[in-house]
């Protein structure tokens, strides 16, 4: 079998953040040793604050300030990851359409392309009567469609999601992993997700890697063996879900 | 690229409507009147206020344009360390100390006038620019991060609309002091006109003295409500999440 390949290579990567005013160094990261593949749904879950969304950006280049080694495929270019942050982090002074345009904007794109791609973007995740609206306008799952379809309209191979459905209701936050599916397996990109529901890496994960409390480190990595579409009530979905909850320590 | 824009109905009432007319009305028959019952003609009076509004708008554009400028230069990272101290001393240096020596160099003159015009100005727009640009989120770098938001792009995009509430708050203040700064100047400096130059005139004759620091009230009241209040409401509103 062909071995798949390894998009970023994380290799005994440690973290330690300096606390303000106080003499003392907080370890977040111990010896994070994972490969992200390409194509693959991979979940990174742990209780909160165990240092999985410092791990995420240290893998998408927003952290710099770490020890160990982090290897991006020469496929891999900055302008190759997005990242969907936890409370969507729209500019409030930007429109929808502006906002979904900024990473096109940034590349010095093509404004009648921008325009073409951002319409895509915008109509594939039902924002097209909301394009000129403001983010203070939106509810809270719109705003986050905003965050993805700006993340995608780049057409990036690799999306970071900071726990991106964890402000949202249920109903709103099932329908939004629904699209997310359905948009991952028609872009054939690679996406890395952080959550801390048990229930949410099994239903979207190729693989989950269960990280332990701070200092963080990989207590196992689980490659999900149930078939896609997966429905989340049925005795394999809760016997895996039961599995990941024992490994996660609060 | 295209540019959309929201069009937001500034009069909300015919009463709204009515009562921005009267913050234009008002001063200026007030400035009649004070013409009427006075010795001071009109054609003083105007002369007098357009030479120091000007004065006050040439300083208040230099002075946003360079502390927009230095905020964004020195607000983060190791410069602001050396620059935000140094900053503090600068604007804690009393300007008024200055003038003598300055008028003695320089001589009285409008450049002098809009020199400390700007430099009392300056501090309160560059300060709270300052301010502005330390509150903006974590997440709002790391997203100008993340889609390589680079030079004229990064102000254009980022930068500058985060900073505008904070330009906003320090022109209020800035102008505020302006002012005060303005007429006291103009007394220091002796011009021949501007409003130093009429409260110098009429220093001697209280009422008339009283109307022109009711005249000057009522128009610094009438910009106010009539530009500032709008444009902080519209800007605050604009940062709305």
């Amino acid at each position: 079998m062909k071995k798949p390949l390894s998009l970023i290579k994380i290799k005994k990567c440690n973290l330690e953040f300096k606390i303000p005013f106080r003499n003392t160094r907080l370890k977040v990261l111990h010896d994070i040793t994972v490969n992200v593949y390409k194509g693959e749904f991979l979940v990174f879950l742990g209780p909160s604050g165990s240092g999985k969304s410092t791990l995420l950006r240290i893998m998408s280049g927003l952290e710099k300030d770490f020890t160990g080694e982090v290897t991006y495929d020469k496929s891999v270019t900055p302008n190759d990851m997005s990242f969907i942050f936890q409370q969507s982090a729209l500019f409030p002074w930007l429109t929808v359409f502006q906002n979904i345009a900024l990473g096109l904007i940034a590349r010095g794109e093509d404004e009648i392309v921008i325009h073409k791609k951002v319409i895509t973007a915008a109509t594939d995740l039902g924002l097209g009567k909301f394009i000129h609206s403001f983010p203070h306008e939106l509810s809270g799952g719109m705003k986050q469609r905003v965050g993805i379809a700006r993340a995608l309209v780049t057409d990036p191979k690799i999306v970071f999601m900071d726990e991106p459905f964890s402000g949202l209701d249920s109903c709103t936050a099932t329908e939004l992993r629904k699209e997310l599916l359905r948009i991952w397996e028609e872009k054939n990109m690679t996406i890395v997700l952080v959550t801390h529901l048990a229930s949410e890496a099994v239903e979207l994960g190729d693989r989950i890697a269960v990280v332990s409390t701070r200092p963080a480190n990989i207590e196992k990595v689980i490659v999900n063996p149930l078939v896609r579409p997966r429905k989340n009530r049925t005795k394999p979905f809760y016997a895996l879900e039961d599995e990941i909850v024992g490994l996660v320590k609060p | 690229m295209t540019r959309h824009h929201t069009h937001t109905a500034i009069y909300q009432s015919r009463l709204h409507l009515l009562i921005t007319f009267l913050f234009i009305i008002v001063p200026i028959l007030f400035l009649l009147l004070f013409a009427q019952f006075t010795s001071v003609t009109l054609g003083d009076l105007t002369v007098d206020f357009t030479t120091s509004i000007i004065r006050l708008c040439v300083a208040y554009f230099i002075a946003v344009v360079l502390a927009w400028a230095l905020a964004l230069a020195f607000s983060t990272g190791k410069r602001s360390h050396i620059a935000l101290p140094a900053f503090d001393l600068m604007q804690s240096f009393p300007t008024f100390a200055l003038v003598p020596l300055a008028v003695l160099t320089l001589g009285a003159t409008n450049d002098t006038i809009i020199f400390f015009l700007v430099i009392t100005i300056i501090w309160p727009i560059l300060f709270s620019t300052i301010n502005a640009l330390k509150l903006i989120k974590k997440e709002y770098w790391e997203v100008a991060d993340v889609y390589q938001l680079k030079g004229y792009k990064r102000l254009r995009y980022f930068l500058f609309p985060a900073s505008v509430p904070g330009v906003v708050t320090g022109s209020i203040i800035g102008l505020g002091e302006g002012w005060e700064a303005l007429v006291a100047t103009e007394i220091i400096m002796n011009t021949n006109f501007g409003l130093g130059n009429f409260f110098q005139t009429h220093s001697e004759q209280g009422f008339i003295t009283a109307l022109g620091i009711m005249s000057l009230m009522l128009i610094i009241f009438s910009i106010n409500r009539l530009i500032w209040t709008p444009v902080m409401l519209r800007v605050y509103h604009r940062m709305e999440e």
